[in-house]
């Protein structure tokens, strides 16, 4: 009798701390994940990026250390896909890390980057990007 | 057998409240992480500060006005001039409204008439003017430039012109003598100089605005100018090489004009021998403007010279209240320069040129410097608002700012730029 009342308790316990610990690491995973989000990384190199040609001037050459979203991008897309991480058509720029449509986000100053004479690519062995501002558009 | 069921009762009730303390923890980590890493990275008032810099170099370059500005063709095509595009979010179908508006404004120095920013009559804007209407810059809405900016911003033309050096300290001095003229005349051939001076009716000279004759006297102000007493750079160290640094203080006899040993030199064991007691340094990191005051009341004048009659102890001192415009615009001045390099606004950093040089007793007992420092502490207060950025994050974000500059034929313009960036979330 006195052996079975112990084995329930013991049950008990061991629900209460299997459900304590389950808790305590979706917590944590989900924090994890909020920290690592791929999405905030699109986000924020988007607009860094903008920020940086809507400050440039002909003639200079910008280069953006990009390494922890380019890392994730290998991770998500791979390393064949990295030189379509980050696009710019007109005046938006699109930093794509991972399958979907990337975050974009425009610019003002009226650089001439785009399509068809490319004028930024991905520089491989730093893991950043390189933007060459040649002239405006007009 | 009771006792062990109210015990399990007990753990049972214990669990829940368990689960209840952990369950709010847990939500509200989970909140704070949310709103934390969930807000947009929101990038809108540095942008706006760079739509402002790319409108303020199309229109000024140094300081001047470039000629094709106030044409029509200029304002025609505003967005070309100066490599804006705004049709971008149309272009790729987020929206129909442009998230950028921009308010170009050129008034008349001399007239003094500011109107508000976006009237077509006023000035060129571009953009979604929705944003304007809803921007708002912290203190309610000042899109006015307060008339005392007019003279303070007179400093600011240099600062473009030459960029900024280390300064921490504005020296005032008097020139001691009637007229600008002839105070500028002695300065160049004594080859000294100052960056400001300031006469009687308030009108400043300056290397960017200078006298018809002897400019030399006058340098801008990233460099240093030769006023403070001990020369400049390897000149200075030369006068006061001998002194302990902490002493900083060379005289043969270190005692002012007034009869008073200077505080800075009584714990000097062997005072160096040379002409001025001074504090190096003071050339090399101060702002010196000179203000036209006779100093010593003469009984008159000879050559232009002031004739002293009175001998020391008995000195009668040309008051400052005479000339109200002139201190209004070293009010101005003096606020400007605190507000560019961050000088804090009191004693220790505003000084008379007597408190480094102990045979100076410049700019005399009457200059008011509690009145002053005030003054100046108020106009700093005024200048900022006119350079402030919007602080509601939830609205537009955006800055106005104000700014001096002249066209070649020397006429003065106030160019007021208003850049407001409207966009938060844009996810393609």
């Amino acid at each position: 009798m006195r052996g079975k009342k112990g084995s329930t308790l013991l049950t008990e316990n061991v629900i209460f701390i299997i459900l304590n610990v389950v808790f305590i690491a979706i917590l944590v995973v989900f924090l994890v994940s909020k920290i690592n989000n791929v999405s905030v990384m699109e986000e924020k190199y988007s607009k860094e990026i903008a920020l940086a040609l809507d400050s440039a001037l002909p003639g200079m050459m910008i280069s953006i250390n990009m390494s922890d979203a380019m890392n994730a991008a290998r991770k998500n897309l791979g390393e064949k896909n990295l030189n379509e991480t980050v696009n710019i058509q007109g005046n938006i720029v699109t930093v794509k890390l991972q399958s979907g449509k990337g975050y974009s986000y425009s610019f003002f100053n009226n650089l001439n980057l785009g399509k068809p004479v490319s004028n930024y690519y991905f520089d491989k062995a730093n893991n950043a990007w390189v933007f060459f501002v040649g002239g405006y558009r007009d | 057998m009771i006792k062990l069921r109210k015990n399990k009762k007990g753990d049972k009730i214990l669990s829940i409240y368990w689960f209840l303390i952990i369950f709010i923890v847990s939500g509200a980590v989970i909140y704070m992480a949310a709103s934390f890493y969930g807000a947009p990275y929101d990038v809108r008032m540095t942008e706006s500060r760079a739509l402002g810099d790319q409108i303020a170099n199309c229109v000024t370059n140094g300081g001047f006005l470039n000629d094709s500005v106030m044409g029509a063709e200029f304002q025609k095509n505003f967005m070309r001039y100066c490599h804006l595009n705004f049709s971008v979010e149309n272009s790729y179908g987020w929206t129909n409204k442009s998230e950028y508006y921009v308010g170009l404004g050129i008034y008349d120095y001399d007239n003094g008439t500011f109107n508000l920013l976006g009237k077509k009559e006023a000035g060129i804007s571009e953009g979604n003017p929705n944003l304007k209407s809803t921007w708002q810059i912290s203190g309610g809405g000042n899109e006015q430039a307060p008339s005392g900016f007019l003279a303070g911003i007179v400093s600011s033309v240099s600062n473009l012109v030459s960029g900024k050096r280390k300064v921490d300290t504005i020296v005032i001095h008097t020139t001691e003598g009637s007229t600008a003229s002839g105070a500028i005349e002695t300065i160049a051939n004594r080859d000294l100089s100052v960056h400001y001076m300031i006469d009687r009716n308030g009108d400043i000279y300056s290397s960017s605005r200078p006298p018809a004759q002897f400019a030399s006297a006058f340098v801008p102000e990233n460099q240093p100018a030769s006023h403070a007493g001990c020369g400049i750079g390897s000149e200075a160290l030369t006068y006061c090489s001998a002194l302990p640094a902490s002493d900083g203080c060379t005289d043969k006899s270190p005692v002012n004009s007034n009869g008073i040993l200077d505080p800075k030199c009584q714990n000097l064991s062997n005072p160096p021998q040379s002409e001025s007691c001074c504090i190096p340094g003071y050339n090399a990191n101060s702002i010196g403007i000179e203000l036209v005051n006779l100093g010593h009341l003469c009984t008159g004048l000879s050559g232009g010279f002031c004739k002293y009659s009175v001998s020391l102890g008995g000195y009668k001192w040309e008051n400052f209240s005479n000339s109200p415009q002139q201190m209004d615009s070293l009010v101005n001045l003096v606020a400007d320069i605190a507000l560019r390099y961050k000088i804090p606004v009191d004693r220790d950093h505003i000084i008379g040129h007597y408190q480094i040089a102990t045979r100076k007793t410049d700019p005399g007992p009457n200059f008011p410097w509690d009145k002053f420092i005030a003054a100046v502490k108020d106009r700093e207060n005024t200048i900022s608002v006119s350079q402030q950025d919007s602080q509601n994050k939830n609205l537009p974000q955006g800055q106005l700012r104000s700014f001096y500059a002249i066209d070649k034929s020397g006429k003065q313009y106030i160019v007021q730029v208003l850049a407001i960036v409207g966009k938060t979330e844009k996810n393609a």
